[in-house]
């Protein structure tokens, strides 16, 4: 009778155990990594005929995993393909009819939004990527100048074997030269949602050699150092990877309306507060000839007061640079404490007045406020009703806004003092 | 005889704990920030301070029963017919909302983790490891949760402090911008529900006596407070006012946004094990609650044997509601309304039930002595 309970204890030892196994094989939705194609970047472009057009950029596994002989190495590590279809989500379906791995989206880096799409409203690929739960949102969206097809098809990253490298190593460069911004899905969601200014989205675009003639015409224009006229896909420039990334698309609600070149960006994180660092070119106060470079940062974050007057709202901000010299072409010696201060002085002047340019562009094109100075005008409100129903636009376009730089070259680089050669001291 | 077993201080204060943080898991935060907008951490703050009423309240009426639970208790004082109805109230109370719970976190778990996994398993699931647990009991119960509340805590303050490079201030203005009585009346009813008032009165001799228990109780409640309003602030901060009302999810939401560098990032996984801690174990202790109040009324001998039938019923109950939208509003506009009977009104008469039986009591002795 007791070996007999025994047993049964067994078998049920047994029974439970097997039924563990059975089911700690893995979930049911368990994929393998073979199993998928990885999705590193989306293109959305309007094709004809009320088509959509999306674009993918698929990792190619097998050239990571290979670790010699024939086949993967040699194999890109990248693939980007297109599909056309009436609606954005069913070329989804239709890029497995020629795919063997199912696509997954967990480690998309990028999207892009083609210009005449970013121009159509963007809002509804902003919900869908920020509903989708492989897709997230801190990834990068980025305007393309053109078409998204075009700029994923030609962007071959020469110094990165994978595109989602090449982007999150670019967007660092933004922090060195602040000609874009980094925007991602969450960024644009939360000033569309939660704000009244424009939002804006960096910009990209490909190089296009046919374009010569307006490169021409933008160097021609351009006479002063601290402006740098370019965008995505005019920059004068000779090789290199094909993609571009400098400008900023700034849009109306969730419709693109306009771009910034890269400087009128710079000044635009400035304002904005976001500026990491920048290198900075003006011409030098004493030779018209000669420039000066200085590698600037923004030392805090800017002061921005706001009063509301009976004539309108009054804007205050006061923005803060600080760095090190990087170049005196002309020798003369700025580095001296009365020289330096002068030098300071016209520089923040030079800066002050690109801010009010690009203030009176933003009211001009009709762009709205892309400075997010509604953030700081919430604080004069006291009800969430005035909050909603603020016409945030009328009273920026109507606002007095005034910038002031302070500017101090703390450093000089690793020479104290420009001594003149000695001929040109024999003269 | 039910032998619930003792547990410490710690223990119980993280049972209670884990139990009242169950939802910050869920929708609820979003449809705090969606009521009370940018000053949604003063609605919390003022949930908590409601949530301590409401335990006080319980405290007052355990204080004058000490020798039983508030299963007896309500039969001392409403009498046998009332007094088991009002148990039945408790009971039913404990199954839907198991019943709510068991589909709403297998349908986070399905959003979050497990899209193709079918809802009937997660569910199975979820009802196997509360029945098991009950089947260990409550005081195993209890220190899994003592346990399991260190990583859980972890879990929180991780989440806090990564996303803090995320926090905009500005978001909180216009400060003072919706009136607190039109929340009040249009929504805070909604969040004020608290199970664990009546939970600790039903399994009120496993606190050893009444200052544990009414210590271990207002501590539960006032740290489950504080998180919940750091987490609706940071909601605010970190998303807008707009953008934290859309989400299913918010706590899942803001463990996506983790990211330290290049390499650490997708690390809402890891958060989503501390939160299935949690899923889990208010699910055996809401369990528990329910059979062990149906044995007492039924003055059965043990709970274990009604564990099955308890289960399956709360999962049949789960299994209705046709989607998520459904089990949402069920929740929100049926619930928490009518939950407020078994957890505020009965256990608020039986306590002035209980003054006034008081009151005459001791009026009867002054006129029984003045007679002698």
């Amino acid at each position: 009778m007791r070996d007999k309970a025994k047993e049964v204890k067994l078998w049920i030892k047994i029974v439970c155990l097997l039924c563990l196994i059975s089911t700690s094989i893995g979930c049911m939705g368990a994929r393998e990594t073979d199993q998928l194609a990885f999705v590193l970047a989306i293109g959305f472009d309007k094709a004809d005929n009320n088509q959509q057009e999306v674009t993918i950029t698929i990792a190619n596994t097998l050239a990571f995993s290979s670790t010699g002989g024939s086949g993967g190495q040699d194999a890109p590590s990248y693939e980007t393909v297109s599909v056309k279809a009436p609606s954005a989500w069913e070329t989804g379906s239709l890029f497995n009819s020629f795919n063997s791995r199912e696509l997954a989206y967990m480690h998309t880096k990028l999207f892009v939004i083609g210009e005449e799409t970013a121009k159509d409203g963007i809002e509804k690929y902003l919900t869908a990527i920020s509903r989708f739960r492989e897709a997230r949102g801190n990834s990068s969206l980025y305007i393309c100048k053109g078409k998204a097809k075009d700029f994923l098809m030609n962007n071959k990253p020469v110094l990165e074997t994978s595109p989602a490298k090449q982007i999150e190593l670019i967007e660092n460069t933004s922090k060195i030269i602040g000609y874009f911004p980094v925007t991602t899905v969450n960024d644009i969601l939360k000033t569309l949602k939660n704000l009244h200014s424009s939002p804006i989205a960096g910009l990209v675009g490909i190089h296009k050699t046919g374009e010569d003639e307006q490169v021409e015409k933008l160097l021609r224009e351009t006479t002063d150092p601290l402006q740098e006229p370019y965008y995505a896909g005019v920059v004068p420039r000779t090789g290199g990877n094909k993609a571009e990334f400098i400008g900023t698309a700034v849009f109306n609600d969730d419709k693109m309306v306009g771009i910034l070149s890269g400087s009128e960006t710079r000044t635009m994180l400035l304002l904005q507060g976001d500026l990491t660092s920048s290198m900075y070119n003006i011409r030098d106060p004493k030779y018209d000839n000669f420039n000066i470079a200085v590698n600037l940062r923004q030392a805090r974050k800017p002061e921005i007061r706001i009063n509301r007057e009976a004539d309108g709202v009054k804007i205050e901000e006061t923005v803060f640079l600080e760095g090190e010299f990087i170049a005196i072409e002309s020798g003369e010696d700025y580095e001296g404490v009365e020289a330096k201060r002068q030098l300071e002085q016209t520089f923040s002047r030079e800066v002050e007045k690109q801010a009010r340019e690009l203030i009176a562009k933003t009211k001009e094109e009709n762009y709205g406020d892309i400075f997010q100075y509604d953030r700081y005008y919430r604080k004069e409100l006291r009800t969430w009703e005035e909050w909603k129903n603020l016409n945030w636009k009328e009273i920026y376009d109507e606002a007095e806004i005034n910038v002031i730089c302070k500017t101090n070259i703390r450093r000089p680089g690793l020479l104290r003092q420009t001594l003149p050669i000695l001929r040109t001291e024999k003269k | 005889m039910i032998r619930e077993g003792k547990f410490g201080f710690a223990e119980g204060v993280s049972l209670l704990l884990i139990s009242n943080l169950a939802t910050i898991y869920l929708v609820e935060p979003s449809v705090a920030v969606e009521l009370g907008k940018n000053m949604a951490w003063l609605m919390a703050l003022f949930t908590m301070v409601v949530m301590l009423l409401e335990y006080w309240i319980i405290i007052s009426l355990m204080k004058r029963h000490q020798d039983t639970t508030i299963i007896e208790a309500s039969e001392q004082l409403l009498g046998p017919y009332l007094g088991i109805l009002c148990n039945l109230l408790f009971a039913l109370y404990f199954i839907v909302e198991e019943a709510i719970l068991i589909r709403r976190y297998g349908e986070a778990l399905l959003t979050a983790a497990l899209p193709t996994t079918p809802i009937s398993v997660i569910m199975v699931t979820l009802t196997l490891a509360a029945i098991i647990s009950c089947y260990y009991g409550l005081e195993t119960i209890a220190r899994v949760s003592r346990i399991s509340i260190t990583f859980i805590f972890g879990g929180i303050f991780i989440l806090f402090m990564a996303v803090i490079s995320y926090v905009d201030v500005t978001n909180l203005y216009p400060l003072w911008s919706v009136n607190p009585l039109k929340i009040i009346a249009e929504g805070q009813y909604k969040l004020i529900i608290l199970s664990e008032g009546l939970l600790a009165a039903v399994i009120f001799h496993s606190f050893g006596n009444w200052h544990n228990f009414r210590s271990v109780g207002l501590l539960a409640i006032s740290v489950s407070g504080i998180i919940r309003t750091t987490l609706i602030i940071l909601l605010i901060l970190a998303l807008g006012v707009e953008l934290a009302s859309e989400k299913v999810l918010p706590f899942f939401n803001l463990s996506r946004l983790v990211s330290f560098g290049r390499f650490f990032q997708r690390a809402e996984s890891v958060f989503l094990l501390t939160w299935a801690m949690v899923g889990f174990l208010k699910l055996s202790i809401t369990l528990y609650a329910s059979t062990v109040i149906l044995a007492r009324t039924f003055r059965l001998q043990d709970y274990r044997p009604l564990l099955w039938a308890v289960s399956l019923l709360c999962f049949s109950i789960s299994i209705i509601p046709p989607d998520v939208e459904t089990i949402g509003t069920l929740n929100l506009n049926y619930f928490t309304v009518w939950g407020l009977i078994p957890t505020i009104v009965l256990p608020f008469l039986l306590l002035v039930v209980s003054l006034v039986r008081k009151r005459e009591r001791k009026q009867k002795h002054t006129s029984e002595a003045g007679n002698q």
